[in-house]
């Protein structure tokens, strides 16, 4: 029911005149003008009568206002009008581009030719990587030898004519048919024979290339630009011929000669002419004498252009100082032969001294067994002996035979004597020590002997921590191990299957005496006639630590009684601990491969748990319930066993 | 060493995988940029491939040409396709309209490489939960490529599950071709 028809429309005056007070006029005037406009747009709507009229008035009304008003009007009107457009663009794309592209067509066309130009900046990126890289150490020795700043010599090169690369191109597959690389000193290489990962580079790139082609083709169509021809780079070119069935890509750096197009031009009509039937049957090979005639038309196109070159070119210009150039390199080049040759006897003379060495290590009958091995360490310039010895005698032996068989070698030593070293340090307790100190050598060589004082070192460790774990250092121990770890860690898990096993056994023995006579006592009070003598002291932290209830896939308890029980032994050794002490319950959710984990069973699992325990007396302030732990992945929840169920554990917190 | 270089289109809608798929596979790659402007973006794979029946090895370049997705009315996916020796249709098992989508694309393929051989690949395999949709999913995917004679392979590009399979199926399947 609305407000009109509770109140009469005096009376509906004046409630709003009250609350809105001074706003009430401007309510009712925006109101009127809402319906207003209703008004209008439903007598324009699909009427075109209506919209002359209404232009015809609009075109009045504006020309007659003035002023402030005016550019009020056409504010508005704008606004308008460009939602508009943009709802009417939206909606009729096709039809707009179509009649807008006269217009905005070069708009277009110089974006995409921008976005072309930068895609072919990369592309030229990666043709030039590893030419830059052996430029970059080219220059670098040249400035090494001349002593001239790199930038020197930089400048000085980047005129030099060099052609890098020339692939033919499968224009439909983008697949390079076949394609040259020369290197700087000349030597021009068939890229078939080139590395997996420069051929797979120039497929990248010509692949590129034929989608440019095609793209820029369908943007700007034939002879609007669409197809490419020489793109000028800061210190190369990449010329492009094409027909329509391949692509020549000609790389070159530095200043190209004059009829370097023309060359091109004619080389590449003549390959295509002659070679019509082979690169129109290009499937992603070609028959072999196929691909070596076009190589061959690649190879003499390359000798036509360093031919052109050499005819004179502006790069020739600085021609005086190629003699000069051309012995730094060559006598660089020497250095540079010199240097690795050298590198290399060194090399072969450093392992033949750790060869020899070696040998004589193995010569000496008494350390067959055990792992020496000479080396040869750089930091020391030395060959050193590393290894395992019986005894100190035996190492002193070693050193002084080596020393007599290679007096020209420079030795250094790294023994270790098995009486001192070879048990890890870590392993090694106050017993081992003892041994080690008080054992002769000969006793200390027998391996089994050395084996078993680990194993009992290592006895007694373990005695010692179970000993830490039943004593009062078992808080400690419990959080340090927590619950939630137990069934991650196999040798915990054993740990608390003894524990809870000691629970249990405690348990059934309590029910069998409850039903025997009444006031059998508790757990821990069964006195000298009981089943245990074990006071509580030793027992109830690693009891608590112990105590797991099960839950099953529904979040029911496994075992009911064993819970109550279970709850009611934990309420009860709470009550023995001093005021302040907290009892964590630690919820576990078991993950089940393949699936997620239950919504909520963590905070479930633990609130029922933590049920039971206020109904054996424990006060809620005294519980706090962690969730998050991890536990191992089963296939299948099975209630049967603590292992492959949820559950919850207990920790008591200090 | 590659003697023989071979263009293989994948096209799918958005979001499929095929960028991913090709990712787990491909050695080389060209900057991701260029899918943006060009929509295509070129990469490169020189492996051994066995022929399928006389079990003869041979070094093939694939140059993958990874189609942007949704260029269903751009003009453009024709002239990409053109050249290419096979393809790979990319469907996403958690969108059934993907399987959906395959039709049109595998019209076009067969207008442009007609006869050239074309698998059909149902990624994200990983995300497979057991639900009625997805298993509804996984079987209308088989009944696609089997009314399309296609073969289909359950790829998981995060987990890699099946990927070289399905590049080396193809690339078998063209060399039986060009017997």
């Amino acid at each position: 029911m609305s407000t009109d028809d509770q109140f009469p429309v005096n009376d509906l005056d004046a409630l709003r005149a009250l609350i809105l007070g001074e706003d009430d006029a401007a309510v009712r005037s925006v109101s009127k003008l809402a319906r207003r406009i209703d008004t209008v747009e439903e007598m324009l709507r699909d009427d075109p009568a209506s919209v002359e009229r209404l232009q015809a008035v609009l075109g009045d009304v504006l020309h007659g206002l003035e002023g402030d008003k005016r550019r009020l009007v056409q504010e508005r009107l704008t606004a308008l009008l460009l939602t508009n457009i943009q709802n009417e663009i939206k909606a009729a794309k096709p039809s707009f581009v179509q009649a807008i592209y006269p217009v905005a067509g070069g708009l277009v066309r110089k974006g995409i030719q921008q976005a072309i130009s930068e895609l072919l900046e990369v592309i030229e990126e990666r043709l030039s990587e590893p030419a830059t890289i052996y430029k970059r150490a080219q220059i670098r020795f040249q400035a090494l030898i001349t002593g001239k700043p790199e930038a020197e010599i930089w400048l000085r090169q980047t005129g030099l004519f060099h052609v890098d690369r020339i692939l033919m191109v499968d224009r439909a597959s983008g697949a390079v048919i076949t394609g040259l690389r020369q290197d700087r000193d000349g030597t021009a290489t068939d890229t078939i024979h080139s590395t997996d990962s420069i051929q797979g580079e120039d497929q990248i790139v010509s692949g590129m290339l034929t989608a440019i082609m095609s793209f820029s083709q369908e943007a700007f169509g034939e002879g609007g630009g669409g197809e490419l021809s020489t793109l000028e780079f800061e210190n190369s070119q990449l010329h492009v011929k094409a027909t329509p069935l391949v692509l020549l890509v000609i790389r070159t750096i530095g200043t190209p000669p004059a009829k370097i197009d023309s060359i091109i031009e004619n080389r590449f009509d003549r390959m295509v002419t002659d070679n019509a039937d082979a690169l129109g049957s290009f499937d992603g090979s070609l028959p072999n004498g196929a691909r070596l005639e076009i190589q061959s038309q690649l190879r003499r196109l390359l000798r036509e252009l360093r031919k052109a070159e050499s005819e004179g070119l502006p790069s020739r210009k600085s021609g005086a100082r190629r003699p000069i150039m051309t012995f730094v390199m060559a006598l660089g080049g020497v250095l540079l032969v010199a240097l690795v040759l050298i590198a290399i006897l060194n090399a072969i003379r450093i392992n033949g001294n750790v060869a020899r060495v070696q040998n004589t290590i193995d010569d000496v009958e008494q350390l067959q067994a055990y792992p020496i091995d000479a080396d040869y360490d750089r930091s020391k310039a030395s060959v050193v002996v590393r290894g395992l010895v019986p005894d100190a005698a035996s190492a002193g032996r070693l050193e002084t035979h080596l020393r007599e068989d290679h007096p020209r070698l420079a030795l250094s030593f790294a023994l270790s004597n098995i009486s001192t070293d070879a048990v890890r340090p870590i392993l090694r307790g106050p017993r081992i020590e003892r041994e080690a100190n008080s054992a002769g050598v000969n006793q200390l060589r027998d391996e089994a002997f050395i084996r078993d004082t680990i194993i009992l070192d290592l006895e007694q460790q373990i005695g010692d921590l179970r000993l830490a774990m039943a004593g009062t250092e078992a808080v400690d121990a419990a959080q340090s191990y927590p619950t939630l770890t137990y069934d991650l860690d196999p040798d915990l898990g054993a740990l608390r299957n003894q524990i809870g096993g000691t629970l249990l056994t405690a348990l059934k023995a309590k029910r069998r005496l409850a039903g025997q006579a009444d006031g059998a006592g508790d757990l821990f009070g069964l006195g000298g006639g009981g089943l245990y003598s074990l006071e509580a002291a030793q027992l109830d932290e690693q009891t608590v630590a112990g105590t797991l209830i099960g839950f099953n896939a529904a979040g029911s308890f496994t075992d009911v009684e064993l819970a109550l029980e279970a709850t009611r032994l934990v309420a009860e050794l709470l009550a023995t601990k001093p005021q302040g002490v907290k009892l964590e319950i630690l919820s576990v959710v078991r993950p089940v491969a393949g699936r997620e984990l239950p919504e909520n069973m963590d905070r479930f699992i633990a609130s029922k748990a933590r049920a039971l325990l206020i109904a054996q007396g424990v006060k809620p302030d005294m519980m706090q319930i962690r969730t998050g732990g991890n536990a191992a992945v089963v296939a299948e929840i099975d209630p049967a066993s603590w292992r492959k169920s949820h559950y919850v554990g207990f920790r008591l917190a200090y | 060493m590659a003697n023989l270089a071979q263009k293989v289109c994948i096209v799918g809608e958005f979001s499929v995988g095929k960028t991913s798929l090709i990712r787990r596979y491909v050695r080389g790659l060209f900057s991701e940029d260029y899918k943006a402007t060009l929509g295509v973006n070129c990469y490169n794979h020189a492996g051994q491939f066995q022929h399928p029946t006389t079990g003869e090895t041979h070094s093939i370049n694939l140059i993958l040409w990874d189609i942007e997705g949704g260029q269903q009315k751009s003009s453009m996916l024709n002239t990409y396709l053109i050249g290419a020796s096979g393809a790979l249709l990319i469907a996403d098992l958690t969108r059934p309209e993907t399987i959906q989508a395959v039709d049109h694309y595998f019209n076009l393929l067969e207008s442009v490489i007609p006869g050239r051989p074309k698998v059909l690949a149902l990624n994200k395999v990983d995300l497979m939960d057991g639900s009625p949709t997805m298993t509804q999913t996984l079987a209308m995917a088989k009944a696609k490529a089997k009314a399309l004679g296609l073969r289909l392979v359950q790829t998981s590009a995060s987990k890699g599950n099946q990927v070289p399979e399905l590049f080396a199926g193809l690339a078998s399947d063209i060399l039986r071709l060009r017997d």
